[in-house]
This record gives structure tokens, sequence and C-alpha cells, in this order.
């Protein structure tokens, strides 16, 4: 029963590790957008 | 930090939220912001305005007399990729040739009148062998037109030997001559316009370009006037040579007329973008030049495809020649496309190839 509280708790850091991800996400995508520009 | 934050789950979401972040930004940004990202004419098509008529007259379609002179030439040097400045070219003892040179070169000379009436002159391209140029150049009234600077600037479709070796035969009669090259020139074609001599290729400038040169590149389509266009290819090609550009004219009442020199970039991928990139595109009712398809007369069974694709575009009139290769005007012959034959004249083999001397007139 212990345990099974323990895993719930883990989760905590899904929403921070997302919103982190999608800035990076967001960053790397207009990266490549102005490389494949410059390549150009 | 919180102490039951977990690094893994944290990672875990930062993985998916990155795979989101991009997929929705590379989404949004090819939908909704695409009016705000892309450059104009991706989004649409150039007006290149138009011209009322056009004349087209080969002044020398033949560039080498004898293939395999020139193949073997090419083959002791090292092979297709060997810098062509760096190629000693067979220069005499050819019976095919000009007076026993295997050099000849290709140049054509254009007319394109406008709207108002004013008629522009154009030289594309300057030949390889000098001897063979002038001659050409003098029996075609060239030489004068260029002495008299009466043509109003000439352009370089690409670096090639045959092409633009002979720029002398230009710059004798007309130094400072407006000149449009493709990006991709390297050094030594800058070199040889300044005069500079390059003895192990047999080639040489003693005529110094003085006059404006404009590099264009391949970002937009080039409108020099109305109706009178050159789109540019970047293109690697053999012997060491990058980019080519083509002439788009639009001929009023007739549609787009397409003018190749050697058409590196292959003649299907250059109606495409003609298509895509400029008004009228689907209306292109001429092409003539060079199209680079079997250039030595070898055969493959996918240019027979290429051939068929041809027939799509609706073209009414081809006046081939130069490297488009004998078999592939045959074929076209066969497969009912508008080849426009020629007079088999001035040292031109065939009258299958729109040759030396011959015109072609859209009006």
């Amino acid at each position: 029963m212990e345990e099974e509280v323990k895993e719930v708790k883990n989760e905590k850091g899904w929403g921070s590790g997302v919103l982190v991800g999608l800035v990076i996400g967001v960053a790397l995508f207009m990266l490549t957008y102005q490389l494949l520009l410059m390549a150009k | 930090m919180e102490k039951n934050f977990s690094r893994r789950s944290f990672i875990k979401g930062m993985a998916v939220g990155t795979l989101a972040g991009y997929i929705g930004t590379a989404g949004l940004s090819s939908t909704v912001f695409k009016s705000q990202l892309l450059p104009k004419e991706m989004l649409n098509p150039v007006d290149i305005g138009q011209i009322k008529g056009l004349k087209i007259k080969v002044i020398s379609e033949t560039s080498w007399y004898d293939n395999n002179v020139f193949l073997n030439d090419v083959k002791k040097a090292g092979g297709l990729l060997v810098n062509q400045y760096e190629i000693p070219w067979t220069r005499e003892g050819v019976k095919a040739g000009y007076q026993g040179d295997n050099l000849g070169g290709f140049a054509t000379y254009i007319e394109a009148e406008q709207m108002d009436g004013k008629v522009m002159k154009i030289l594309l391209d300057s030949g390889w062998n000098p001897h063979w140029m002038d001659k050409r150049f003098k029996e075609e009234g060239i030489a004068e037109k260029l002495a008299t600077k009466e043509i109003d600037f000439q352009v370089i479709t690409h670096e090639h030997i045959d092409h633009f070796f002979g720029i002398e035969s230009t710059t004798r009669h007309y130094p400072d001559i407006p000149m449009y090259v493709p990006k991709g020139f390297y050094q030594e074609g800058f070199d040889l316009l300044k005069g500079k001599s390059f003895p192990k290729a047999n080639v040489k400038n003693d005529h110094p370009h003085k006059g404006k040169i404009t590099v264009l590149d391949s970002k937009q389509v080039n409108v020099l006037y109305p109706g009178i266009a050159l789109m540019t290819f970047d293109v690697p090609i053999i012997l060491r040579v990058f980019g080519e550009q083509a002439f788009v004219f639009n001929v009023k009442d007739k549609g787009l007329v397409l003018v190749t020199g050697c058409c590196h970039q292959g003649i299907i991928s250059y109606m495409e973008e003609v298509r895509k990139k400029i008004v009228g595109g689907e209306k292109i009712y001429a092409v003539q030049g060079g199209l680079h398809i079997s250039p030595f007369e070898d055969w493959d069974p996918q240019y027979d495809d290429l051939i068929m694709a041809f027939n799509k575009y609706g073209v009414q009139k081809i006046g081939c020649n130069h490297c488009t290769g004998f078999i592939t005007a045959e074929k076209m012959l066969k497969a009912g496309l508008p080849v426009v034959k020629g007079t088999a004249r001035h040292m031109s083999k065939r009258d299958i190839y729109l040759g030396n001397g011959d015109e072609l007139v859209i009006a």
C-alpha cells in the first residue's frame, strides 16, 4: 500500500517536463527553420 | 525542489513536450502562419509581364565535332569530375573538326520585341573556339551588332567550356557589354573574363571584359525586362561547374517560351519550376535550345519516360539542338512531339536539329 502511494507521488514531474519540452520543441523547430533558410 | 518530484517522470514529460512542440510549431507555421513565413513568390507565382514577339537565331549549336575525341580528352584527364580549366583539349588533327580543330561552341542571338515596340537584343553565351565563333559572329552580323553596341546585354547560361571559353569573341567587339552570370561561377571564370589565360586548357582572353557583371541567384525569378526573365538553378554540373540559368519569355497571345543553353537542371524540372513560379506557367508554348537528354547519343529506357512526360505540357514548338541528342530528337518526332526542323547548314550535322543559322520566330 505504501508503495502505491509512492508511485502516484512520482507522477508529479510530468507536467513540468511537458512544459519545458514544449519550449524546447518550439525552439528546435525555429532553429531548424532558420538553418534551412540559411542553407537555401 | 519538491520531495517526491521524479526525475524520470520529468524527462519522460520533456520528451513528449519536445515532440509535441516541434510537430505543433511545424503544423502551425505551414498552415496558419504560412503567409508570414514563406517568400512571396512561393505563395504566388510571379507575373513577368509580356512581349509582343520573339526571334531566336541559332548562331552555333555545334560545341565540338567529334564526340570520341572530346570524351577521350576528358577520360585522359581523369574523368567527368575533373576541373575543365585543367584539361588539355584537342585543338588540331580532327577530321570532322573546323579546320582540324575539334572545338566549336554554343551561342544564340535573341530579339524580343516589347509591347512599346522597342526590340531588346540579347546574346546568349559566347561559344568555345574563338576562330569558329568569330566566323559565325561575322556571318550572322553579330560582330557588327556588338561593335555598335546594338546588343543590350549578354547572358552566360553556365560556365561550361563550350558556352563560355570563347568569351573573347564577344569582348573583342564590345568589352563593356553588360553581362549576367549564374551564382556558382568559379573564380577562374571571373579571372578569364578579366583577361587571364589558362594554357593547360588552351583558353585565353586577350580582350578583358570591362562592363558590369550581375550574378543572379535561384532565390527568385529574375525579371530583367517586362516579359523577359531568367531562372537560375543550383545544379552541380560535370567538369566542376555549378549553376545554370535559362530564359523565360512571355509572348502575348502565345504563351511562355523557354530558351536554354544546356538545361542541366533537366527539362522536366525546368518546366515544373516555370509552372509553379510564373504566371501563365501552365501554358508553355515553345522550348528552344539544348535539352541535355542524350548528348553522347547513348540511350536509357528512362529517357523514353521523359519523352512521354513531355507530352503532358502541351508544348507547341520544340526547337532542340546542341546537347539534346539526335536519338532524342528522333524519338520525340516518333512520339508526335512538334519538333521544329532546321536546315543542317554551317556544320550542323542533321536537319532534325534547329541548327546553325536557323531561326525560330514566335509572334
